[in-house]
């Protein structure tokens, strides 16, 4: 048993599935890295205007090279790669929610599931609170209005960025975290509820479509008229308009 | 029972759409050619995907842009009319703009069509797919919000991120030999976006609509509305087995089908092997695996060919008819509407050799404008024998917003020796004189009520636009974009010594 598992690994890493994997990765930091390198020298060698459209040119159109020739050479590497795989590549499973709730439905609930379930809970739970614990703090600079008084929009940026995103990073890093941990509690739960599978013999009741959705659209229709007709009545029309024939010369970057 | 399958056109069918929806939404040719953008009424509406209304070829004003600019606004009115339009197309369609009418969404998926190994979705990319809400929140509500308390307009997401603009507005106006004079006004602001944009069209390569799944905010306002949208991918229950293939097949980070980052692209329609998923319009099924039919089941009447082309024909038909509209009907209307200014005033100059025009070296024409605030016009005339200062500028152009303390700084230091006026827009949303009131400005603000004063100068919508006219009357300085104080002191500097500065259009 453990000589087959051990040699189906050795296949699994030989494999050039494993390889695309690694190429992808390499290839994707290499890329990200050349094009950091290109546009930071062409920000250091010479970023103040006036630019002039020779120079533009130059000194834009140089990453799209770079990126053009990684490209070619990333697919020559996919064909190459693709000549040496054996047999078409074997789709994705369903992921763990999808068949532990195929099993819930099929399955008598046991002790060892019902244990799996509550540490699902109690992980959504230390989850939850720790991203409200991490949410405080960019929220409240987010909700004073004092930081957003400074009229020097780059330093207003760069100082949001600084409060913001290293949390925003953190809530990220911990949801991908409780991702991984539920899909290993929910192979727990499978494994506890297979044992335990009973088949239904009848089918599915179907369910009934809600009135509420559809007092709930014909809500949201009867806001939506209402709100376009006040903002036409309003002036929120003329606007939309005036800003849209007018060329919003920071929007495309020129400023 | 057997089942047969039957190989589906829909992805071809769908990239369709998808070229229609980005050819519809920019059907002005006039603008690729003339280099300038779309300035007529079709510009009230706005379109439903993610399309800049500084492309050369809008013909519609972009919802996100519309929104982050009515919520700069919110101070005065309340910004109904995008919320409402909002509002109706997420209830109709949802998600579903984003798989079949954004052009960006198009463009993610030819740039993904390149041969190179793929990133699949993971618990990584389902994570990541939340920090567009974080975007939707921080750059298109909070921050334009908080300034729109100080009445400076900021589309936070459009300016320092949105691809679209980089691309579409700057890329396609820069594209024309018209607009050379712009390249002056590239700077770290553009390298910055230039960059964001070179790294999501190379992440998309890899990354199955990396903008879209990541950071676009207006899928995030979307997905908002997955489980009331009228049109989109459905599931029938009794039918379905969870037997997750729909779920595997998928490229979004989907939990299940019709969810919150589902796209309705419909191609797990294909793939249910109980034709369990079908696309819907309310009860009306538009779309259902018809391969699947039980063995030795004669395959669906082919309907008549009327009714097979119907739908083209009367897409075809809206296209042309906009296209039409737009492209000649309204700016033959334009052409014979522009008041014709063929006698053309020129200021005073000591030197009547010189031409009466709007560059460098020319005589400046004439003009008067009324004062806002007070009684009275400003006349250029009456100001000869000391140099003068134009700026153009208007109350939702942030940049003209940020630049007027530096106009009034060098105002207050040459008062004596120089005339100086900051002459707003035409296009007029908020008041000015009450956008005044809340600053001490002591340079005299006037009014362009047609147009003209700007025109004269060869200027345009874009703002903001500086003149600096010598003391004899002839132009100095004529450009777009943003001054600083040092910038300004020169050329004042400059004019008063009676000459010529290098820059200018």
């Amino acid at each position: 048993m453990k000589k087959t598992e051990a040699e189906a690994r050795r296949r699994r890493l030989l494999s050039s599935e494993n390889y695309k994997s690694w190429g992808v990765l390499i290839s994707v930091l290499a890329l990200l890295a050349l094009l950091i390198f290109n546009c930071l020298s062409m920000y250091l060698s010479g970023n103040t205007p006036p630019f002039t459209r020779e120079i533009a040119l130059k000194k834009l159109f140089s990453p799209a090279w770079i990126l053009l020739f990684v490209l070619v050479l990333l697919a020559l590497a996919d064909r190459f790669l693709s000549r040496y795989s054996k047999g078409r590549p074997q789709p994705l499973l369903p992921n763990a929610a999808y068949r532990l709730a195929m099993l819930r439905e099929r399955a008598v609930v046991n002790e060892a599931a019902l244990k799996a379930e509550k540490k699902a809970r109690l992980l959504y739970l230390i989850s939850g609170l720790a991203t409200a614990l991490l949410s405080a703090r960019p929220l409240l600079y987010l909700l004073d209005r004092s930081n957003f008084a400074s009229w020097d929009l780059e330093n207003m940026i760069w100082d949001t960025a600084k409060h913001v995103l290293p949390y925003a990073l953190a809530i990220i890093a911990l949801t991908v975290l409780t991702f991984y941990l539920k899909d290993a509690i929910d192979e727990e739960e499978i494994a506890a509820l297979k044992p335990s599978v009973n088949i239904k013999s009848e089918g599915e009741q179907p369910r009934k479509k809600g009135a509420l959705l559809a007092v709930v659209r014909i809500a949201l229709i009867v806001l939506g008229a209402f709100l376009t007709v006040h903002g036409i009545i309003n002036g929120g029309l003329r606007d939309v308009f005036v800003k849209a024939i007018a060329i919003c010369s920071e929007c495309i970057g020129l400023g | 029972m057997d089942k047969i399958k039957t190989k589906s056109r829909a992805p071809l069918k769908r990239k369709l759409v998808q070229l229609y929806a980005a050819l519809l939404y920019n059907c002005y040719a006039r603008g690729f050619i003339k280099g300038d953008i779309y300035t007529g009424k079709a510009k009230i509406a706005c379109v439903p995907g993610l399309n800049c209304y500084s492309c050369p070829g809008a013909i519609g004003a972009c919802p996100l842009g519309a929104l982050q600019n009515a919520i700069a606004s919110s101070d005065k009115r309340m910004p109904s009319y995008v919320l409402g339009i909002i509002l109706l197309y997420g209830l109709l369609l949802g998600r579903t703009i984003c798989g079949w009418l954004c052009p960006m969404g198009l463009l993610q998926e030819l740039c993904h069509l390149l041969p190179t190994p793929k990133l699949k979705k993971s618990n990584v990319t389902r994570a990541l797919s939340y920090f567009k809400y974080a975007l939707l929140f921080v750059l298109v509500i909070i921050i334009p919000r908080m300034y729109s308390y100080q009445s400076l307009p900021l589309p936070a997401f459009c300016k320092y991120i949105c691809p679209a603009g980089t691309l579409e507005g700057a890329l396609g106006l820069l594209a024309h030999p018209a607009n050379a004079d712009k390249f002056s006004m590239l700077g770290l602001l553009f390298t910055r976006k230039y960059i964001i944009l070179v790294t999501i069209l190379a992440s998309c390569v890899f990354i199955y609509r990396a903008f879209c799944r990541f950071l676009c905010p207006l899928g995030a306002i979307y997905s908002l509305f997955s489980r009331v949208a009228v049109i989109g991918v459905k599931v029938d229950a009794p039918s379905c087995t969870k037997c997750g293939r729909c779920v595997s097949h998928c490229k979004m980070d989907v939990k299940r089908v019709g969810d919150h980052e589902c796209i309705h692209c419909a191609s797990c329609i294909d793939v249910c092997p109980t034709g369990a998923i079908s696309f819907k319009a309310g009860s009306i099924t538009l779309r259902a695996n018809e391969g699947v039919r039980p063995a030795g089941e004669n395959p669906p009447a082919k309907k008549p060919s009327f009714r097979r082309w119907a739908i083209p024909a009367a897409m075809l038909a809206v296209l042309a008819g906009l296209f039409v509209y737009t492209n000649f009907f309204e700016s033959v209307k334009a052409d014979n509407s522009t008041v014709k200014n063929e006698s053309i005033v020129p200021v005073y100059s000591a030197d009547d050799t010189l031409p009466t025009g709007s560059e460098v070296g020319m005589r400046a024409a004439d003009f008067s404008a009324p004062l806002i605030g007070k009684n009275g016009t400003f006349t250029l005339s009456d100001c000869l024998g000391k140099p003068v200062v134009i700026n153009f500028w208007a109350t939702w152009c942030t940049p003209c917003c940020l630049e007027l303390p530096y106009f009034d700084r060098v105002y207050a230091e040459n008062m004596c020796e120089i005339y100086m006026v900051a002459v707003h827009s035409n296009l007029v949303t908020d008041d000015p004189e009450a956008y005044l009131k809340d600053y001490s400005y002591s340079l005299p603000f006037a009014m362009d009520e047609t147009g003209g004063i700007i025109a004269s100068f060869n200027g345009s919508t874009i703002l903001p636009r500086t003149v600096v006219i010598d003391k004899n009357g002839v132009i100095t300085y004529n450009a777009v974009g943003s001054m600083t104080y040092d910038k300004l002191s020169g050329l004042v500097e400059e004019a008063r010594g009676g000459r010529q500065s290098d820059t200018a259009d």
